[in-house]
């Protein structure tokens, strides 16, 4: 069982949460729920209904799309973190390698943090300006 | 607040007063100091030198306005008003003395005549510059006219003393009279700065500083005028004006030079004439000006300066006398600082504030020079080349009246366009001291955009013209009636209430129609002016259906509110007792029943009557949130400090809060006891004591500032001692009279000053121990308390920068915080120079090295601070902050001091969850290794 301030380790080190300030990633550690997954336990699969999002505690997790591998999530990576903000289907599938152990952010409670924790979402959205900002420059520059 | 009969309020009279004279004096100097400048030159020259005379004000002037711009960023000023007084007291003394033994006569008439354009420019506007720092925005809106009466009356005063006196003591010595009333002037700034020096500075500086701000970063003013037209007729407009003015004061000056050619008797004539211009512009001003524009609207006010010199100038073309002169100079002058110029402010109205400050000084300054200077040229064209004579250059004014004619149809038609644009895009200024509906173009604007098929255009108009207090029967009211917009439909119904027209059957009709507000207002309209209205609104709260009955509470308020006999009709409170009964509502489907207790709340909050709050105390405990809201909302209406226990609870609560902080604020200084008590009690919600000190911020009272200056020192909940710091910041920056006290604000800086150096010997400290990137649990653990205790230390300084605010300027110091933590080097330098030089020496203490290490230091200079890592962690571990403890003790799980370990295990039973969590991992074994 992990305690709080584990969780916030993990969380701290996803680039969506990396603006949040650490006491405010208690909050949202308060929202984590520890998920095992068997060797072959399919997470989500291209076209699901996006919910939540994972982040891998111990093991690792395939992430493909149209039968290709995009990217083998390890500890302390993230899978599925945009299905937080839209209400797009899923485009890619995620199947455990291995035992794995994650948290998973439900979405509902996810929103639900947010209206209560003005904070946290201003940090999550120096991210994401961040990144536009990032985008911009790259497309401005010749 | 007391005020006399000039608008002077209480306290400001001494001040006021001084300025006053001040412009007098400047001004009856002027008065003085022009009939001899004009009677000598023309003895020494003549009227034909009189257009070189123009060139070169004209030149002078504008070098002397770019070195004296220079000048302002180096000097105050004070010191800019007092050099220049003296400078011309000095100046006026060699002009004397020169004059009257005669050294250097060739050139002196002229250096006298150039000085004295830029003597009147430069004073004069000095002093409307001193008098925009000597008095806020408001006080300068009520008393510039009372200022404004100075200047005129220094202009009549001094003109006749110059009649009665030049005769006695000659010409020449009149300048002396100048001397004695710039040395009073002199003594008077000073005495205005000594007694309130401090505010005049700070509000130059500032104003410099947003000036510079301003400049840099919107685009250059002649850019603007050439961008838009209307500025370009604008300035085209004051220019040919200016222009037709030299032409003027020519034809007068070399008419009146020719027919009276004794010096004293022409400086007599000039000071007579100059006395009585001055009195026929202020008879103007008094009563005609603001008829004219009324009657006739800018546009065609702006006819009578041109068509009054056009008539004059036609007489001057058939009879060249001195009496023909007379009548142009009139028409000049009792036109031109009345009629002429309420038309040109009101003439740019429209351009959003932004804009008119920028270019208003371009169009002031350099457009009468280069027309000054154009006029000169003009005058030697038609002197020197063409001789015509004088009839040559009444020919050429009305030659140039009719391309003023052309100019003022243009502008007229883009004043309208522009006036239309600035409704579309909102940008009139309803604070503005300029603004009048009744002028007659402004109306027509207003009275077109209200039949607009925009209806959020109509309403925007709507709302301008109910605020600036149009009579309701001169709006389209049948028009707005049958627009397809509800909203207008209702607005028109609600203005209808007060209009002399009958509306009834319209009423009638769309109270069948309609639905919401607009069947509220239609009802209300007809409680208003039917009997059988009243009927109506009877039955539908008796046996109407529920929309009914909630558009009858509704209608309800808001007669108890607005129609005071509406009150004997029913009987508010058996009225409101039987809406709330509760065998009716539970008879309701539950949404139903919340409705119509949530509109009763609202209506009881409109109504405003005292003997109905006993229901607003029953709905203050209503389940239903809508209900809750809006019960609130009332409560905050009513002002009673009764209700404020019942809104402090509601601070609890998600759904109410933002109404429960509103409705507290509405209370003003009398909830501040109640605030306090809560505040103060440990035991109260985080949520409470937060959104409590959040609503500190919004009452603008010395009580408000006093309880929190005490509680901040003590407050050991970082997000209300945030919370605490940023409503007084706001309170500093909204209400500049209230006193922060500079010892209690130090003392609590101190206190904020020593939590950083604690946090700051920490987070070297872990720093120190966690070195490499190494993954294992420690490293994790350590890594995570270096965060927060960076954060902390991040948070810390802004809330120095913040109590900073409090001690001196909150913008200075925001910009200083935006310095130091910018990763910009010369930024951080140019801040930490900023504060070196501001900071008293204690404080400067205190706070410069903090600022000094952050920038990065080398590991040497890290490991010289290092304090013992197990002595820190106990001291955050066991300190009040709950995250910096829960930190820290994860570090010491992961450490395994079986010491420290035991030091820290009674945190296990911690109230913060977290933190006992953490505190109960100590039993368990480490799950990382030791790096």
């Amino acid at each position: 069982m992990l305690s709080t301030v584990e969780r916030v380790i993990f969380l701290q080190g996803i680039d969506i949460f990396s603006k949040v300030s650490s006491e405010d990633l208690v909050h949202i550690a308060a929202i984590t729920e520890l998920h095992e997954a068997e060797t072959g336990h399919q997470l989500y699969r291209e076209g699901d209904l996006a919910d939540c999002m994972y982040v891998v505690i111990d093991g690792a997790i395939r992430v493909e799309r149209g039968g290709e591998e995009v990217m083998v999530a390890k500890n302390g990576d993230a899978v599925g973190a945009w299905a937080l903000f839209d209400d797009e289907r899923r485009v890619v599938s995620a199947t455990a390698m291995e035992e794995s152990e994650l948290l998973r952010i439900d979405k509902e409670d996810f929103i639900d943090l947010l209206s209560d924790h003005v904070q946290i979402t201003q940090g999550i959205m120096k991210t994401i300006v961040k990144r536009l900002r990032s985008l911009m420059d790259a497309i401005q520059r010749p | 607040m007391r005020k006399n009969w000039f608008g002077i309020h209480a306290g400001e009279g001494p001040r006021a007063w001084r300025m006053f004279f001040v412009i007098f004096l400047l001004i009856a100097s002027l008065a003085i100091i022009k009939p001899v400048r004009n009677s000598l030159f023309l003895n020494e020259y003549g009227a034909q030198q009189l257009p070189y005379a123009f060139l070169l004000v004209a030149l002078a002037s504008t070098i002397v306005a770019v070195f004296y711009t220079r000048l302002t960023k180096r000097f105050t000023l004070l010191n800019l008003i007092r050099a220049t007084l003296a400078i011309s007291v000095l100046s006026v003394i060699g002009f004397w003395a020169l004059l009257v033994t005669g050294t250097g006569e060739t050139w002196l008439t002229y250096a006298l005549y150039i000085w004295v354009a830029i003597f009147g420019l430069i004073t004069t506007t000095q002093f409307w510059l001193l008098a925009n720092y000597v008095f806020f925005p408001r006080q300068a809106k009520r008393l510039f006219s009372f200022l404004g009466a100075g200047a005129i009356s220094g202009g009549i005063i001094g003109g006749y003393l110059t009649r009665l006196l030049v005769e006695q003591v000659g010409t020449k010595h009149m300048l002396l009279i100048c001397v004695l009333f710039l040395l009073i002037a002199i003594y008077l700034v000073t005495e205005i700065w000594r007694r309130s020096e401090r505010e005049i500075e700070e509000r130059f500086k500032a104003r410099n500083r947003q000036e510079r701000k301003e400049l840099r970063q919107t685009i250059s003013p002649w850019k603007r005028i050439q961008q838009s037209k209307h500025l370009t007729l604008t300035a085209s407009l004051i220019g040919v004006g200016v222009i037709v003015a030299n032409l003027v004061d020519f034809q007068f000056s070399a008419i009146s030079s020719e027919a009276i050619r004794d010096e004293d008797e022409l400086t007599a004539f000039f000071g007579f004439w100059l006395s009585n211009l001055s009195l026929l512009s202020l008879a103007v001003q008094l009563f005609g000006t603001s008829r004219i524009i009324k009657r006739f609207g800018v546009g065609a006010s702006l006819y009578l300066l041109p068509t009054g010199i056009m008539i004059g100038s036609i007489v001057l073309i058939t009879a060249p006398v001195l009496w023909a002169a007379i009548l142009v100079k009139v028409s000049d002058g009792s036109f031109k600082q009345s009629v002429n110029k309420a038309g040109l402010e009101l003439l740019i109205l429209p351009i959003p504030a932004s804009i008119k400050n920028q270019v208003k000084a371009i169009i002031d300054v350099f457009v009468d020079h280069l027309a000054t200077g154009i006029s000169g040229l003009l005058l030697i064209l038609m002197t020197q080349f063409f001789p015509f004579g004088s009839r040559g250059i009444s020919l050429l004014i009305v030659g140039i009246i009719l391309i003023w004619y052309q100019l003022i149809r243009s502008v007229k038609k883009e004043y309208v366009r522009s006036f239309r644009l600035a409704i579309e895009k909102r940008t009139i200024d309803l604070d503005s001291d300029s603004i009048d509906v009744n002028d007659a173009a402004v109306h027509e604007s207003l009275m077109k955009s209200l039949l607009d098929k925009s209806p959020r255009k109509v309403l925007y108009v709507l709302d301008l013209v109910t605020d600036a207090g149009i009579n309701v029967d001169d709006l389209p009211l049948s028009d707005l009636l049958a627009n397809s917009s509800q909203a207008i439909r209702a607005t028109a119904m609600r203005l209808a209430v007060d209009s002399s027209e009958d509306y009834s059957a319209k009423a009638r009709l769309l109270l069948e129609q309609s639905t919401g507000e607009l069947r509220i207002a239609c009802l209300v309209y007809l409680v208003s002016r039917d009997t059988d209205g009243i009927e109506l609104l009877k039955e539908w709260v008796r046996e109407g259906d529920t929309e009914q009955r909630i558009d009858a509470i509704h209608a309800t308020g808001v007669l108890l509110r607005d129609t005071p006999g509406f009150r004997m009709q029913i009987e508010p409170v058996s009225y409101f007792s039987g809406l709330l009964d509760s065998s009716r509502l539970k008879g309701m489907p539950d949404s139903d029943a919340a409705a119509i207790r949530k509109a009763t709340a609202q209506a009881i909050g409109d109504a405003g009557l005292p003997s109905l709050h006993t229901y607003l105390h029953t709905l203050l405990h209503d389940q239903d949130t809508d209900v809750l809201i809006e019960a609130v909302r009332a409560a905050g209406c009513s002002k009673v400090v009764d209700f404020a226990p019942a809104l402090i609870n509601h601070l609890d609560t998600k759904l109410v809060r933002r109404a429960a902080r509103d409705a507290l604020e509405q209370m003003g200084a009398q909830v501040v006891p109640y605030l306090a008590e809560r505040i103060e009690n440990r035991h109260e919600s985080s949520n409470v004591r937060h959104g409590i000190a959040r609503v500190f911020g919004y009452i603008g009272s010395q009580a408000a500032v006093d309880t929190l200056m005490r509680l901040v020192k003590t407050e050991r909940e970082l997000a209300v001692r945030d919370r605490m710091i940023r409503s007084l910041n706001r309170l500093k920056q909204h209400y500049p009279r209230l006193q922060f006290g500079h010892a209690a604000v130090e003392a609590t800086l101190y206190k904020q000053l020593d939590d950083y150096h604690t946090i700051y010997k920490a987070l070297n400290a872990t720093r120190a121990q966690h070195l490499g990137s190494n993954r294992s649990s420690l490293n994790q653990a350590r890594a995570l308390l270096a965060r927060a205790l960076e954060e902390r230390l991040d948070a810390d300084l802004e809330r120095i920068f913040r109590l900073l605010g409090l001690r001196y300027s909150g913008r200075q110091m925001l910009d200083a915080y935006q310095g130091v933590t910018s990763l910009r080097t010369e930024l951080r330098d140019s801040a930490l120079e900023f504060l070196d030089n501001l900071l008293d020496n204690r404080l400067k203490k205190a706070l410069m090295p903090i600022l000094e290490e952050m920038t990065p230091a080398d590991d040497g200079e890290r490991r010289r601070q290092e304090i013992v890592e197990r002595d820190y962690l106990y001291q955050l571990a066991s300190g009040g902050d709950t995250w910096l403890a829960a930190c820290a003790l994860f570090v010491v799980v992961q450490l395994g001091d079986a010491e420290l370990a035991r030091a820290c295990s009674s945190l296990a039973s911690h109230p913060d969850p977290v933190v006992a969590e953490t505190a109960q991992l100590l039993n368990q074994p480490p799950n990382g290794e030791e790096n």
